[in-house]
């Protein structure tokens, strides 16, 4: 959990000091992807953590 | 002693030849690098950091992928040798991540004027590096074989997926971490001499991750068949 926190801090940071949007697409970028890619695992793998 | 066990210490035995080999190939890797590549113009001589820490990189990488694709053969085939196949691994990788998080500062200090900086590339890297020591706790901490095995592959996999995101970062950020220079899509921006060197040192830490993750399996079978559960 720690990366989308640290990444969503880093680009609030940056909007509320009305930083430019293009500033902040790296976070928004790795962000989006972060939730897609681990949500996608996380739905996969959770039958494997419970018991059978 | 059982034919397993015989087996175990072949494994160790082979492990450690292999070791070897690749700590004969690391002095040599430094000869090569100290002595026959140029210094870099800008840089100087702390560059020459570049030669252990990038393969250490790349091996750390390269064991936390294969935990993670020995985790997904083991939900899937449940064959306990993958399991200890991937906690050896995912102790190799922790040692090389160790080597890849020691020579960074030393390298960053000289060249960047700063031992450690909350940039994208190493923010990543170190919680790469925290993933894989919580994925040890976990093996610690279970005591049933079974449920171990099953909770750190979903861990090593998780792992497997923080991967290509530590490669990326330098894409997606303005990060002071430098850009690929051999992985990329376009050629290889280094010389000749600079390239060979890495190349040869690449190949000699991959050669010390096998020799690792052999002796470890080696040594988890050994202490599997001794009885006692070899308890992550």
């Amino acid at each position: 959990m720690l990366p989308p926190v640290m990444w969503g801090v880093q680009a609030t940071a940056r909007l509320l000091a009305g930083r430019p949007l293009g500033e902040i697409g790296g976070w928004l970028r790795i962000l989006g992807l972060y939730d897609l890619v681990f949500v996608t695992v996380c739905l996969l793998l959770f039958p494997a953590l419970m018991d059978e | 002693m059982t034919s397993e066990t015989v087996g175990g210490h072949k494994v160790i035995r082979r492990g450690l030849v292999v070791t070897g080999l690749g700590l004969l190939g690391l002095a040599l890797v430094y000869v090569l690098a100290l002595q026959f590549t140029p210094v870099e113009r800008l840089q100087g001589l702390p560059q020459k950091i570049f030669y252990v820490h990038v393969p250490a990189a790349w091996s750390a990488l390269l064991a936390f992928s294969l935990v993670g694709i020995a985790s997904i053969l083991y939900l899937w085939l449940r064959d306990p040798r993958l399991d200890l196949f991937a906690e050896s691994a995912a102790e190799a990788g922790l040692v090389f991540s160790l080597v890849m998080l020691t020579t960074g500062p030393l390298w960053g200090k000289p060249v960047w004027g700063t031992w450690w900086t909350w940039d994208a590339r190493l923010t990543f890297t170190l919680i790469l590096f925290f993933l894989f020591l919580g994925y040890r706790a976990l093996r610690g901490a279970v005591s049933d074989p079974g449920e171990r095995a099953r909770f750190a592959a979903v861990v090593g996999i998780m792992g497997l997926v923080l991967v290509p995101f530590v490669h990326l970062t330098v894409y997606l950020f303005r990060t002071l971490h430098p850009q690929p220079i051999v992985l990329k899509p376009s050629e290889p921006s280094l010389p000749w001499e600079m390239l060979r060197t890495l190349f040869a040192s690449l190949a000699v830490h991959t050669i010390l991750l096998t020799g690792f993750v052999m002796t470890r399996y080696g040594l988890g079978k050994r202490a599997q068949l001794a009885g006692g559960d070899d308890a992550g």
